[in-house]
């Protein structure tokens, strides 16, 4: 499994790429939207985790991106609730602070979820 | 416009509407009194002349002829002329007539006729009306009074509708005055609203910014934290220190949670469905028995079956949560649950052993504030979600220590 991670707190995806190769497999992380925009291009991911506050390029755009390329998406926020459903929507919205538990659980069920649709589509 | 300040509009208009209600009432009150009283006086000096004063011109008769300017040196006091009954000039002014019944009824005889709105026959008719009563106001704006001399009775009615007429200006006058000063106030009120609330509506304001800040920022960290101990725990296995660390993590993360509930009722619409309160109560204490018992806190409860109110799901779900936690917190020995429905509406109390001395404890209500001491600690914002929670809800919610026992009280 290969993972996008992107995220602007270096120490938050220092700490959490050693966890996810440790746990779930290959991770690669971008601090910033052109970044991110030009891994999801130039090479094949089977996850992306997207802080919703990522500079430079907005979030929906990146959303709209991988889902142009089929990637599951997971979205970090920051607000304590869900305001409003952004489009187009992440496969699933996890709230800081989480845990790696959570995490994980959080991408398993979007792994899951998106097993469940290409068989359906199949 | 929040709530306070709509509150305090309400209550400063209706404590000027008591205020002016009251003054005004006692004024006119006491004016149509005297009004009555004078009245009295004159029916009460033409009693003392058997029904009439005598005229100038000598008819009809009277006791003694009055001139119009005493000789009295002390007649003229002050610097104003005699007014009201006591004035000469009211023999010839006033509108009355004097009606005297020898024996019975039919035997009328017109004493004195000095009026101009009624005739002589109507005049028998409207006195032999008034034969049984003593004193008092007839139709509307005359005075009668009902007197006996030597077996005869007399009944005389005097014109008032000139003396009164003063009198219902002022009560009008009164009327339109208050609903004026009503307007005058309700702009005032909103203007000095505006003024006292601004600054503590900003102060507020700022405060929730300040906390939606804060939340933002701590939760990235507090991931950060967890991640790293967690790796830590992978390298070096856990001890007693990463353990720690998670717990500490644990408890920033509800502070967090807490917090990002600061104000959620103010702009929010809130989805309202009938919730079933003894259910959601029975449970939340369920959940946490174990937890009380482990602590050595005695619960109790006397919760009312089927108690539902229209509520946001949500919203009641965590505050029974927050109820039962507070007591878990705080509770020395004992706590206790009461749900039930009183007078149409729901009585929810919650109540546990305490140090604190007796008194209201509103201030539990405040953010940021734990009043009791906490075998664990509290953030104080609990209780301040129950209180924002209950006021969105149109309830009411109080605490209060008595006898070593902390009670909060909701109205839904």
């Amino acid at each position: 499994m290969k993972i996008l991670f992107a995220a602007p707190d270096r120490d938050l995806l220092e700490c959490y790429k050693t966890l996810f190769e440790a746990d779930l497999g290959q991770t690669v992380t971008a601090f910033d939207g052109t970044q991110v925009v030009s891994l999801l291009s130039s090479e094949d991911f089977d996850l992306l985790i997207l802080d919703r506050n990522i500079p430079r390029v907005d979030h929906k755009k990146i959303i709209g991106a991988a889902k142009q390329k089929s990637v599951p998406v997971i979205v970090l926020t920051d607000e304590p609730g869900v305001p409003g459903t952004p489009e187009p929507s992440p496969d699933i919205r996890l709230s800081y602070p989480f845990t790696f538990d959570s995490i994980k659980r959080a991408v398993y069920d979007t792994l899951e979820k998106q097993k469940r649709t290409v068989s359906e589509n199949e | 416009m929040n709530k306070a300040e709509k509150k305090f509009r309400i209550y400063a208009i209706l404590v000027i509407f008591v205020l002016l209600t009251v003054l005004l009432t006692v004024i006119n009150g006491v004016n149509f009194t005297m009004a009555a009283s004078d009245a009295d006086e004159l029916t009460q000096k033409l009693a003392d002349r058997r029904g009439a004063f005598e005229r100038k011109d000598g008819l009809p008769g009277g006791m003694q002829f009055q001139p119009d300017k005493p000789e009295d040196e002390d007649f003229m006091m002050g610097p104003m002329g005699p007014m009201g009954p006591d004035s000469p000039e009211m023999n010839e002014s006033l509108r009355y007539f004097t009606v005297a019944f020898s024996n019975k009824k039919e035997n009328a005889e017109t004493v004195a006729y000095h009026i101009s709105a009624v005739t002589e026959e109507e005049a028998k008719e409207w006195a032999a009306e008034l034969i049984v009563q003593k004193t008092g106001w007839t139709r509307g704006t005359y005075r009668f009074r009902v007197y006996k001399d030597h077996g005869t009775t007399f009944v005389t009615v005097i014109d008032q509708g000139r003396e009164l007429l003063p009198s219902f200006r002022i009560l009008i006058i009164s009327a339109a005055g208050e609903a004026l000063a009503l307007i005058i106030g309700w702009f005032l009120l909103v203007i000095i609203g505006r003024k006292i609330y601004a600054p503590l509506e900003e102060a507020d304001r700022k405060q929730k910014i300040f906390i939606a800040n804060a939340n933002r920022e701590f939760r990235v960290p507090l991931t950060v934290i967890d991640g790293n101990t967690e790796l830590t725990e992978r390298k070096y296995g856990p001890d007693d220190q990463t353990r720690s660390t998670h717990r500490q993590v644990a408890k920033m993360n509800e502070l967090v949670e807490k917090l990002g509930s600061v104000g959620i009722f103010d702009n929010e619409e809130m989805n309202t469905a009938d919730i079933p309160l003894s259910e959601y109560l029975t449970s939340a204490l369920e959940r946490e028995a174990e937890s009380f018992a482990s602590k050595g806190v005695k619960l109790t409860s006397d919760i009312e079956p089927d108690v539902t109110v229209k509520a946001d799901p949500a919203a009641m779900s965590r505050l029974t949560d927050e109820l039962v936690g507070n007591a878990l917190k705080f509770a020395l020995s004992k706590a206790g649950f009461d749900l039930r429905k009183e007078n149409g509406a729901v009585l929810l109390e919650a109540y546990n052993d305490t140090d604190l001395p007796d008194g209201p404890a509103d201030q539990a209500f405040d953010r940021f504030t734990t009043l009791q001491n906490a075998k664990e600690g509290g953030a104080g914002l609990g209780l301040s979600y129950v209180k924002e929670s209950v006021k969105a809800h149109n309830g009411r919610a109080s605490a209060s220590v008595k006898d070593g026992i902390f009670t909060l009280r909701i109205t839904l």
